[in-house]
């Protein structure tokens, strides 16, 4: 078996954009799904993470943008502790206050894209910027333009989501999540509740992300094809552990578990 | 007829008193609901039993009861009401009660994605209830809302029982005085069927208006 650390993370740990997760477990009430994770990320770094369902590894994205709590180990986000703050060794939930502050730092889309149905898309990219960052909204509004032009929707400005395809819908709720500037975006299965003929192009907007190495991308998905050209480093989670990773080469061309091979083949199966 | 025309003022006035009574508990009472609601949902738990508490006990009391009950009670422990007063107070803590499980449903039929997105932008508590849930909810509510209005509009004749007089008191004042009363309450049903339907028909727009992202 691989051993679980990447030796280009060390001496970044504190850097803007890194991810430390450290000894993380959780448990759900008598069950533990996550059982002792440690991953390093790099700042800029592609890390795509696969596993069966109920592997933990929603959970684990989750806990990084603090929508989940944890009951032991760390997160460090840029140097800083996610949603806690440790005392006597023990850790003490931040206030309402200052966990917003850590979460718009990290970028987070959905699976289910969770954009606002009230807003127009320039809207729903503008409001972090406007009411977090407080930006005067001539200036959300243009970085808003900015980013649906990038993940080429510069003609859906104003439409509301009920009338957008999915796949455009995805690709503002990316948007949404660039206009806070994070340094780390997180990205839920977000091709998984789409028309297959819609994947491409939401990928393609994360492929352009992922090219441009200004963030450090957090991935988890099925597109074993994506995450063979565009990941860094591919990371298999089963049973709330990180059970292997490495190159996309290593991980997905030549598994060394048995896990690993069995999930491969069951997903070349379904396919 | 000729005494409707005759008594054309009395029966105006109670008109007036309808009117005035439900807009105001319409507003206490939506005001109440919505503080009523958040706190269901979003309360310290011991404000929240207190909440469902109030909230459970309008809804398994009569209407009638808790008028009564204001308006004898609250002058009993000496403090001094005048009947138009104790109906609002009576109908507003009536209204509130179902404003607040209105509100509470709606405000929490919003799903939950939607608040996780509003967290992952970095939305404090209060911004995400401003900017992403209420007006979400609002949607929801107006249905309900409506229904609940209605019922107040016709509940207010109750408080004709306490002396306060609304259309109902004004209209069997003047019936008093023919021997007809037949076609006073056809006049009576006629009256408040515009304003319920009427006020139906305003909802309608209302939620028409709130469909727009539709």
């Amino acid at each position: 078996m691989r051993i679980t650390t990447s030796p280009a993370a060390e001496p970044t740990a504190r850097a803007e954009g890194s991810v430390v997760v450290q000894d993380l477990h959780k448990w759900f009430g008598k069950f533990e799904v996550l059982q002792g994770i440690d991953l390093q990320v790099a700042p800029g770094e592609v890390v795509v993470i696969v596993g069966p369902s109920g592997s933990g590894k929603t959970t684990l994205l989750r806990c990084i943008n603090f929508l989940e709590e944890y009951q032991s180990g760390r997160i460090i986000v840029s140097g800083k502790l996610i949603g806690y703050r440790e005392h006597a060794g023990r850790l003490i939930k931040l206030p309402d206050r200052e966990q917003a502050a850590d979460r718009a730092n990290v970028g987070m889309v959905f699976q289910a894209f969770n954009l606002f149905p009230h807003m127009t898309s320039i809207d729903n990219v503008a409001l972090g910027p406007m009411k977090v960052r407080h930006l005067p909204r001539k200036v959300a509004h243009e970085r808003a333009r900015t980013m649906l032009d990038r993940v080429g929707l510069a003609d859906k400005v104003d439409s509301y989501p009920s009338r957008l395809s999915g796949g455009q819908q995805q690709r503002v709720a990316i948007a949404r999540a660039l206009a806070m500037e994070p340094k780390v975006v997180l990205f839920d299965e977000v091709t998984s509740a789409l028309d297959p003929e819609l994947v491409g192009e939401v990928l393609a907007v994360m492929r352009q992300l992922a090219q441009s190495h200004g963030v450090t991308m957090l991935v988890l998905t099925h597109e074993m094809l994506f995450a063979q050209e565009v990941a860094d480093r591919v990371v298999f989670m089963d049973a709330g552990k990180i059970v292997e990773q490495g190159s996309p080469a290593e991980v997905l061309g030549n598994p060394s578990t048995e896990r690993l091979r069995a999930f491969l083949k069951r997903f070349q199966a379904g396919r | 007829m000729q005494v409707v025309l005759n008594n054309w003022t009395l029966l105006l006035a109670g008109l007036f008193n309808t009117i005035q009574l439900s807009v105001q508990v319409i507003l206490f009472g939506t005001l109440v609901g919505l503080i009523g609601g958040t706190l269901l949902l979003f309360g310290h738990p011991v404000i929240r039993t207190i909440v469902r508490a109030y909230v459970d006990i309008v809804r398994g009391t009569p209407l009638l009861v808790s008028i009564f009950l204001i308006f004898y009670g609250i002058p009993a422990l000496g403090i001094p009401m005048p009947a138009f007063s104790a109906a609002v107070i009576a109908l507003t803590v009536f209204a509130g009660g179902h404003m607040s499980e209105i509100v509470r449903g709606a405000v929490g039929s919003v799903p939950g994605g939607q608040t996780e997105a509003a967290m992952a932008i970095g939305l404090v508590f209060a911004q995400r209830l401003q900017y992403v849930v209420f007006p979400q909810a609002v949607r929801r509510m107006i249905p309900p809302w409506v229904n609940l209005c209605v019922e107040l509009i016709k509940g207010s004749t109750l408080v004709s029982l306490v002396s306060v007089t609304d259309l109902m008191l004004s209209t069997r004042q003047v019936l008093e005085r023919t021997a007809q009363p037949v076609p006073f309450y056809i006049l009576l049903a006629i009256v408040y069927f515009v304003l319920c339907y009427g006020f139906g028909r305003l909802g309608g727009q209302l939620e028409r208006r709130f469909a727009y992202y539709d």
